[in-house]
Order: structure tokens, then sequence, then C-alpha cells
């Protein structure tokens, strides 16, 4: 491939976009409004959500505490961890979504009235950490950890004041059981969205989610010039192939990259959102997703060859799938099985989890390498079939 | 390499059309060898499959079946070897309507490898061959019809191409832009260069040194212009007269005249050389009609052209229902 040609055609294309002063507003400023437009997500249904214990404590009472907690309907006991480390890096790994620590001692506090006092001065010896990053998941997911947990400390203890019952004078008891009307208080721990604020879970997705419209005004740049005659000219000349499309492809690149500098300066400034991650790999896995996309759009421009179906065909592919699927309303792990797979060649999917996990949780390549593996796939299969159906001839 | 520039054989494209993918003929087992130098006209009604050929010629369309060289190069396996010596001019505008006339020759330049001070010259050049130097900025959509041509052709041009297949370059032009691009065809032929050029127009397939006759799909005649002219059967008598359809009409009931065609106030004869003009005005006069004049006139390619063509149109008129020629477009 001649590089000169590839900067030719990159050029020409970059003048057709900047001349049209709508074509290229919309293109680089379209995203941002709709990220600042969009504002509010849905609400879903809460189920098994992975939920890993540290026991410390190796008593039968956290045995049976962890028993009624996999007992929930929301949550799902996946699985144990030695330590707070090893269970939070299944946390940033998203395989776990709810963290309960179980410390040393915890037994005492709910079976003996010595315990019970330690528990109502000191705290019980139990914590939670929820990844906030779902926040409507983690809300529920709080609220079932915590009121059950609740539940089963308050029965416990209750039946420890019974057993104590007649070793107690008449007031010590009856104070015992008023506090026993009141039960303990756990503070859970959220981590990476302390204020379980929806935005700063809604706007990293967001990015990913409008990040398709590029992809979609690609999908036509073949058909427009098929429809304007110009294409035959055009492939009676010695550009080869891939320089014609990946000289294409290289403005929209570019335009997605202003998009994506405009969206996080929005995001940080108008929403708050904090960014954890590293800046220089956040714009390279950005430019490999828009990359990714417009492979996924070019192909569409070059199997369809009217402008109004190319537009339709990404349009029903980027838009719906993209918004519904992409894992921004609905978690990923709710589809069922054949859906999931389809959302494997979405780009957008590997694009949300990718955003979220650099804005919100500041993991870097170790935790996101399968996403940036799907997206590499992605990009490079869609623009090699691209350019082998792409033929230089006109019919 | 082959001495020939062109060379096709029984080279043969078939469309697939319509809601019941009817297959439709656009080139029919044509064969065809153009010599280096020559400046070569395609001539033939609409849906001849002139199109069809010049695109299989310049490799971006597949024939189905037959095969074809151009300058030595395959026309399928060379395809890509054919782009980089030949000069292309499609019949619509094939160059970009938002960009300007400087901005449409650079890419082309760009693509054609065409750089630095050699750029700067040819365009020079070029813009100056084709009259377009003023309008430098201007944007291709803003051009009129004939300097969108000229573009065409300058764009064509930049890489010195050994040959230049143009698709009905004239069409949609004024008569003076015509007469203008005609002037550059010409002087680039006595430069040496190989242009084969469709046309509708008779006038000019009489500037080309061969002309080859398409109809359905197939080269009918394959000849100079004198030698198409002399192929025409007897000879051509021009008439006037006060009621030319009345005459017309008592004519095409001669069996010795092989053709009527209007020409205005004129009304041209192809007649078999037996019946003389006299013998024809006698018919007229007894039909009524008053002969102003009769007289000899020599044949120009406009007579042989519809002589021909609608020889083979009611020759074959079951063969042509057959395959419709609506094809290129």
């Amino acid at each position: 491939m001649n590089q000169r040609h590839v900067w030719a055609m990159a050029r020409k294309e970059w003048l057709h976009m900047t001349r049209d002063p709508m074509t290229i507003f919309l293109l680089a400023i379209g995203p941002v409004l709709m990220l600042v437009l969009v504002a509010y997500s849905m609400a879903t249904d809460v189920e098994n959500v992975p939920t890993v214990i540290v026991d410390h404590d190796n008593s039968a009472v956290s045995t049976a505490l962890e028993a009624s907690l996999d007992d929930t309907v929301v949550l799902d006991v996946t699985g144990h961890a030695d330590d707070q480390d090893d269970a939070e890096s299944e946390l940033e790994r998203r395989d776990a979504k709810v963290i309960v620590i179980i410390e040393d001692g915890f037994e005492d506090q709910v079976t003996s009235l010595a315990g019970m006092n330690d528990m109502l001065t000191a705290g019980p010896r139990l914590r939670f950490i929820v990844d906030g990053t779902d926040p409507i998941s983690a809300e529920t997911a709080m609220e079932a950890v915590v009121e059950e947990s609740e539940r089963y400390i308050t029965a416990q203890l209750q039946q420890t004041v019974d057993n104590e019952a007649e070793n107690l004078d008449e007031t010590t008891l009856a104070m015992y059981r008023e506090q026993l009307e009141n039960p303990v208080i756990i503070e859970a721990e959220n981590r990476y969205n302390k204020d379980l604020k929806a935005v700063w879970d809604l706007v990293p997705a967001l990015i990913a989610v409008v990040l398709v419209l590029p992809g979609m005004s690609i999908s036509t740049v073949i058909a427009r010039e098929r429809s304007e005659g110009t294409l035959e000219a055009l492939v009676a000349t010695p550009i080869s192939k891939h320089a014609i499309l990946l000289g294409k492809t290289l403005p929209y690149v570019f335009v997605a990259m202003i998009n994506v500098v405009l969206m996080y300066i929005v995001a940080r400034l108008v929403f708050g959102v904090p960014f954890r991650g590293n800046l220089a790999l956040y714009l390279a896995l950005s430019s490999l997703y828009a990359f990714a996309t417009l492979a996924v759009g070019l192909l569409f421009s070059i199997l369809i060859r009217s402008i109004e179906a190319a537009l339709w065909a990404s349009m029903l592919f980027f838009l719906f799938p993209g918004m519904l699927l992409s894992g921004m309303f609905f978690p990923v792990e709710v589809f069922p099985f054949i859906v999931k797979l389809e959302t494997l060649e979405l780009p957008v999917v590997s694009g949300v989890l990718i955003n979220r996990g650099m804005f919100l949780q500041g993991v870097g390549v170790r935790v996101l390498w399968w996403n940036i593996l799907l997206l590499l796939v992605i990009a490079i299969e869609g623009f090699e079939i691209a350019s082998r159906i792409f033929k230089k001839r006109i019919a | 390499m082959s001495e020939t520039m062109i060379e096709a054989q029984d080279l043969t494209r078939t469309f697939r059309s319509g809601f019941r993918r009817k297959r439709i003929t656009a080139v029919e087992n044509l064969n065809l060898a153009i010599q280096p130098g020559e400046l070569f006209g395609l001539v033939g009604p609409d849906g001849a499959g002139k199109t069809t050929t010049l695109r299989m010629l310049a490799g971006i369309l597949k024939p189905s079946s037959g095969q074809a060289t151009v300058n030595g190069h395959d026309i399928v396996k060379g395809a890509e070897d054919i782009k980089q010596e030949l000069g292309y001019m499609p019949q619509q505008f094939g160059l970009y309507p938002d960009l300007t006339v400087d901005e449409n020759m650079n890419f082309v330049c760009d693509v054609f490898d065409v750089m630095g001070e050699e750029r700067q010259t040819r365009m020079e050049e070029l813009l100056d061959f084709t009259g377009l130097h003023d309008i430098r900025t201007r944007r291709g959509r803003n051009l009129s019809g004939g300097m969108q041509k000229k573009l065409g052709l300058a764009a064509a041009l930049v890489h010195k191409p050994k040959l230049l297949l143009l698709d009905e370059p004239s069409t949609g032009v004024d008569p003076v832009a015509r007469r203008e691009f005609w002037d550059i065809l010409t002087t680039l032929h006595a430069a040496g260069s190989t242009v084969v050029v469709s046309t509708p127009y008779m006038d000019e397939a009489e500037r080309c040194n061969r002309v080859g006759l398409m109809y359905g799909g197939q080269m009918m005649i394959c000849d100079s212009p004198s030698g198409i002219k002399r192929m025409l059967p007897g000879s051509v008598l021009a008439l006037r007269a006060d009621n030319l359809t009345l005459a017309e009409d008592v004519l095409k009931q001669v069996p010795d005249v092989l053709d009527v065609q209007p020409y205005g106030d004129v009304l041209n004869i192809i007649s078999n050389d037996e019946a003389g003009a006299s013998a024809i005005e006698s018919r007229l006069t007894a039909a009524g009609v008053t002969v102003d004049s009769l007289r000899p006139t020599p044949p120009r390619m406009e007579e042989a052209f519809i002589y021909f063509v609608r020889q083979y149109a009611s020759g074959d008129a079951a063969q042509a229902a057959a395959s419709p020629t609506e094809v290129t477009a």
C-alpha cells in the first residue's frame, strides 16, 4: 500500500467533510450534544449479584451468615477470597460486585453478651464493599447485603439474650431487649462511585455509545462516490483499494478523537465525573474503539449500494443494539446467551466497559485486555473483510 | 508486448436486470484491433454497448466471456497495470463537485504519483491547454458542462497516458466548447497519443481516422469514415420540394429507394444507381409534388450511420426485441 496514496485519499475525504459546514459541525459537536442531552438511565431488576466472601472468622455463625446471604434473591455468593486484596482484584475484574468481609471475633460478638456490648460500642466485625460503577445494581445489592446481615445479626443476638435471660436482672434484661428493637447499623463501603451518582456511571458509557455516530456517517462514503458517479473515475486510477479504504477511514478516526476529547472535557467539567485511569492509554484505546466502529461502518458502506439503504442498515446495527445492548442500561450479564454472543461483535460493548473501567475504576490493560483484544479483532477483521469485498470495478 | 494497443476477441458482457433478473447482453462477441496512434471513434445508437466496451477496456468491468488486451495487459489479470497507463474519462463528470479545480487536479496527481516540480509544470500546461487556468479555484459543481468535460480530460492527462478512453466527452456541451474539445483531441492525436472516443455525433465520427459502428452490442462495421461512406450502396440525392411529407410517403413506395432521411427542409434519398434522378422526379411529379431541386450530394457519416442502423434494426427486428437496448446509462 502506497502511503502517499492513503494521505491523498484522507486529505480529499477531509476536504469533503469540511466543505459542508453543517456536516463537520454535526460530526464534531453532535456526539457531545447527545451526551449532554441524554440524562436519565432506566431502572432494571437486579438479581444474583456476584458476591465474594472473605471469612477470617471461620465459625459456624459466619458460615450461617454466608448461607443466608446466598439465599437472598439479589445476592449470589460466587466464591471466597483469602484476603481483602484478593477480593478487591475480583471487584476490579468485575467478577464480583460485592465483597463481604467477616473479621475474626464476629462469632463472639453475636453469641455472648460481652461480644454484644463490644458490637454496640465498636460496631460489628463485618464489612461490605460494593462496586458502585453500576449504581442501579450497586444500590440494590447494598440494600440487600445490609438488610440481610442486620436481620441475621438481630436474630442471633435475640437468641443470645434469651439464653442469658435467667442470669440477668430485670433492668439489664430490659435494656438488652430494648437495644434489640433497634437493629445494628452496618455501613457498606462503596468503591469507585461513593455517592452512587447515576450520572458518573452514565456519562462514561454514553461517551462510548455516542461514538457510534461517526460509524454511521462513514457508512455512506462509498455509496456517495457511487451515486455521484465519481467511483467510476476513481477505480480507473492506480490507487490501491487499501489506500482508498484506509484513506477514507482516517479522517473519521480524527473526528472521533475530537469527539472523545470534547466529551472527556464535558464529563469532567460539566458532570464532575472523576477520571482515575491513564489518560494516554485512554486516548489510545478510544482511537482503537473508534477504528473498530468505523471498520464496521465501512463494511456497510461497501456491502450496500445506495446511500439511504446504507444509512438505514448502519442505524439498525449501531443505534438500537448500540444503545440497548451496549451494557449502558442493562448489564450485559443479564442477556440470554445468544444475545451475549451477539454483543461480542458490537464494538460498543467493549467501548462501554473500557470507558467505565478507565473513568471510575482506574483500571488498565491488565483488567481490560479481553475487550481490547475484541476491539482489535473487530477492527482488523472488519477492515480486512471490507477490503476483500471492495473491488476496483463498477459492477 | 504486442504492437497493437487494443485487441479484443469475442468480448462479451451480459447483465442481469430487473425483478426477474433477465439476462441482457450489452456487448456480444466484439472483435476489435486498434493500433498505437489511432484516433478511433466508437459510434452507435444509445444502448449499443459503447460504454460497456470502454469500461471493460479500462479494466473496471469484467467481461462475461472473451478476452482483450490493452497495451499488452490482459483486461482482467492486468487491470491494475492498464490503469497505470490509461487516461479514462467516464461519461458522467467523474471528479468531485465539492472540490475546486486545483484540488481535483492535485488529488489525481497524487494518485498517479505526479509529484513535485513535474506536477507544477504539468498542471500549468494542462490548465492552459484546456483553458481552465483562470478558474482553478472554482468548485467542480460550479463549472459549466463544457468546463467539467475539460477538467475531466485534464485529469485524465496528468500522467501522460499512452491511451485515452473517452466516453461521450462532448455530450451535453455547447457547439463552441465541443469544437474546442475536439481541437484538443486532435492536438493529442497529432502528438502521437492513442485515443478511443465514443460519440453519438456524426460530425465527430468524421474527425476520427477510424470508426467502429456498434449496434445491439455488436461491432457492425469498422472502417475509416470514407470507407464507411463508400459502403453506402447507391448514391444520395438531395430533394427540395414543396411537400416533403407527401414526398417521403411516395418515395417509400419506390422499390429502388433504399432509405429516405428528412433533414431540415431537405430530404436525403438513398437510392440504387439504377433508379436515376429523373425516374424519381417523375414519380414525385406524378404524385403531385412540386420538385424545386433534386441533385446528387456527397454522402456524409450521418446518412451512412442512419442507413446502417435502420438496416440492422429492420434486419434483426426479432433479435433486437429479444435483447433490449436500454443497457448503458
